[in-house]
């Protein structure tokens, strides 16, 4: 296993820029994520980490060497493809051999690897099949297998899981994560699904535009967005984010817009809002942050159930304030929602989130 | 209240099913003939030939015809035996040329980005769209400059002006029915990126290959304007320019006739029938479905 080090790496496809300055460290046995909207640059990343396309400027390192001019067979790494891509012309075992020919491995070893890998796998019934009689789980982790014989210095996925219908994609997370951990495997793994990157990964990594985002933990990138996008893009509902202007009154600072005003009373906040540069912010909010209140409340933010969405434990309740529109949740199973019903809310001020509106950077008090 | 109206499931498929094969059959019956009938002729007596009613199968076939026009040792068979020599040597040479390289280039055309590609391309589906006497004139004025005529390299460069332009957009179109990942998983494997292509990409789409290759043989093989104005003499002659001079020279020695462009058909006819699997593929989609 060896360290990924990519450094201000730059990608240009004739005049657009697919990545931009990407600067990260995959550590050893780190399980990494690099998640983002479509066309944001991951699968390009993980594509030039792997060798299948140059760079246009920048450096990428392998366990301490620079390999931007090897080809993809000298760099030690394996990769699984969202569609597999087996080889449909060779059995289940000749797949999972075809790497350890290619470098020429000895017939004893490589069989020992393949029944390793097999086993760990739970495929060794369909080592003699050909890869279209295979179910698509099945076909997966024969793919799986193929990079596992190869005990790579890392191992690079690209979207391994889209193609699973969703039962089984939770049920292979679990299995990769638990795969991971044993193998103490460095894994460079793209998505989509932010849910995906949260459940599995050691560091996220979300990239927007071509550009980094955040790098950091699932707690931190959850709890502690950079950006507005971040916070718009990780968890699922969506934070809540709304512009709000900045007002100084008698000393105080105030939140409002045209559907509400807030004045946050704790002393960190007022503090981060005393040294905001702008004065146009955007307020950001989880919808577990904001507790439901009966209407004859005397202090908050009135609100009226626009719709609900029960989903057992968890019911989303969305709320107009204003020209607003707010998502919540309640877990409180005797709560009931019905639409047109007038609520107030409040905000946890503790888990309240204030971007710069035009730089959408978080902002902190310093 | 409820009438069981007309005919029921079963027996409308029955119906179709007698339909459609009356029409096969009339179309097989409709193609075949020819080739029956050429075999009837050849091995005829000649007093039975013009017997009216007519005869499919004569009282007393012989094998004299074949004997006389095919055996080398007899006049026509020397010159048959020339003729099938030139044949096979021009279309086995110029397959061999079309598939050397075709193949690489369907591929690059498939894979890769370079300058020029469109027009390159552009080039070969246009060629395509002409028929092969359009560029007749042209060749043979080149062939002449080149100071080619009359001789296989002549014949064979000629040959591959049609079969390589066919040969690489069907090959392109069996290349791009394999997904890139393929490749990408085989580089990463551990092959360069010939490698990938020769274990991975040449397997898959080897019936596809086979396919084109047989193709462009049979359009040599039964080419016929391009050997008849490109060669002159006798002993450059192809057998579908020797048939049509057996025909002018010999009008009268039908049984003859017909015994040669029998022994000329059937090669085709079976490699067709053995391989009419392949051909579909070729001719229809590309080759491998993920």
């Amino acid at each position: 296993m060896a360290e990924i080090v990519l450094k201000n790496v730059y990608k240009y496809y004739n005049d657009v820029l697919a990545v931009d300055n990407l600067s990260l460290t995959v550590n050893d046995h780190e399980f990494v994520t690099l998640v983002g909207p479509s066309g944001c640059g991951k699968t390009t990343t993980l594509n030039m980490i792997a060798g299948l396309i140059d760079l246009s400027d920048g450096e990428i390192r392998i366990g301490g060497r620079v390999v931007n001019e090897l080809d993809p067979k000298d760099r030690d790494i394996a990769m699984v493809f969202q569609n597999y891509a087996l080889y449909p012309h060779k059995t289940v075992r000749q797949n999972l051999e075809f790497p350890l020919r290619m470098r020429k491995v000895d017939k004893a070893i490589r069989d020992q690897r393949i029944n390793r890998a097999a086993e760990i796998l739970g495929i060794t019934n369909l080592l003699d099949r050909r890869p279209k009689e295979l179910s698509g789980g099945q076909q997966q982790r024969v793919a799986l297998g193929r990079a596992i014989v190869r005990d790579p210095a890392a191992f690079l996925m690209d979207e391994p899981l889209s193609n699973l219908d969703a039962k089984l994609r939770v049920h292979m997370r679990a299995e990769l994560k638990h795969l991971q951990e044993e193998l103490k495997a460095t894994v460079v793994y793209v998505t989509h699904d932010q849910l995906e990157a949260m459940t599995m990964s050691d560091r996220v990594a979300i990239m927007n535009g071509g550009r980094l985002q955040q790098y950091g933990s699932p707690a931190e990138v959850y709890h502690k967005p950079a950006n507005a996008f971040v916070a718009g893009f990780i968890g699922s509902p969506s934070m809540n984010l709304i512009p709000v202007d900045l007002i100084q009154e008698n000393g105080n600072y105030r939140l409002q817009n045209e559907s509400f005003h807030f004045t946050p009373q704790s002393p960190r906040l007022q503090s981060v809002l005393n040294s905001s540069p702008s004065k146009n912010l955007i307020l950001g909010v989880r919808h577990t942050a904001i507790p439901l209140l009966p209407a004859t409340t005397a202090e908050g933010i009135p609100a009226q159930i626009y719709t609900f969405e029960p989903t057992g434990d968890v019911t989303f309740v969305h709320l107009q304030v204003g020209e607003q529109l707010i998502t919540a949740s309640t877990d409180d199973p005797e709560f009931q929602a019905h639409t047109g019903d007038k609520l107030i809310i409040r905000f946890d001020e503790n888990r309240l989130h204030l971007f710069d509106a035009e730089t959408t950077l978080a902002l902190t008090s310093d | 209240m409820s009438q069981f109206a007309g005919v029921s499931r079963k027996q409308k498929n029955l119906i179709n099913t007698i339909v459609i094969y009356f029409f096969i059959l009339l179309i097989s019956f409709f193609a075949a003939c020819p080739l029956l009938w050429m075999l009837s002729t050849a091995i005829k007596p000649r007093d039975q030939l013009f017997r009216i009613p007519p005869q499919w199968i004569p009282n007393h076939p012989t094998l004299e015809h074949f004997e006389r026009v095919l055996f080398p040792t007899r006049p026509n068979g020397k010159l048959f035996f020339r003729y099938f020599l030139n044949s096979t040597i021009v279309s086995v040479v110029s397959t061999i040329l079309s598939v050397a390289v075709s193949v690489p280039a369907a591929y690059a055309f498939s894979r890769f980005n370079f300058p020029g590609k469109d027009v390159a391309y552009f080039g070969v589906l246009a060629r395509n769209m002409f028929p092969l006497i359009v560029f007749l004139i042209p060749l043979f004025i080149l062939m002449r400059i080149l100071r080619l005529q009359d001789t296989y390299a002549g014949l064979i460069i000629a040959y591959l002006t049609f079969t390589l332009p066919l040969s690489i957009w069907l090959l392109k179109g069996f290349f791009d029915g394999i997904p890139k990942e393929l490749e990408r998983a085989a580089r990463i494997d551990g092959c360069t990126r010939f490698g990938a292509f020769v274990r991975i990409i040449l397997p898959l789409t080897a019936p596809g290959l086979a396919a084109t290759a047989i193709y462009s043989f049979i359009l040599a093989w039964n080419e016929f304007a391009y050997a008849l104005t490109l060669t002159h003499s006798t002993s450059m002659r192809t057998l579908p320019v020797g048939l049509a001079y057996f025909f002018t020279e010999n009008t009268a020695d039908w049984p003859g006739l017909m015994a040669t462009a029998f022994t000329i058909s059937v090669p085709v006819v079976i490699m067709f029938l053995i391989l009419q699997r392949y051909f579909v593929a070729a001719l229809t989609q590309g080759a491998i479905k993920q």
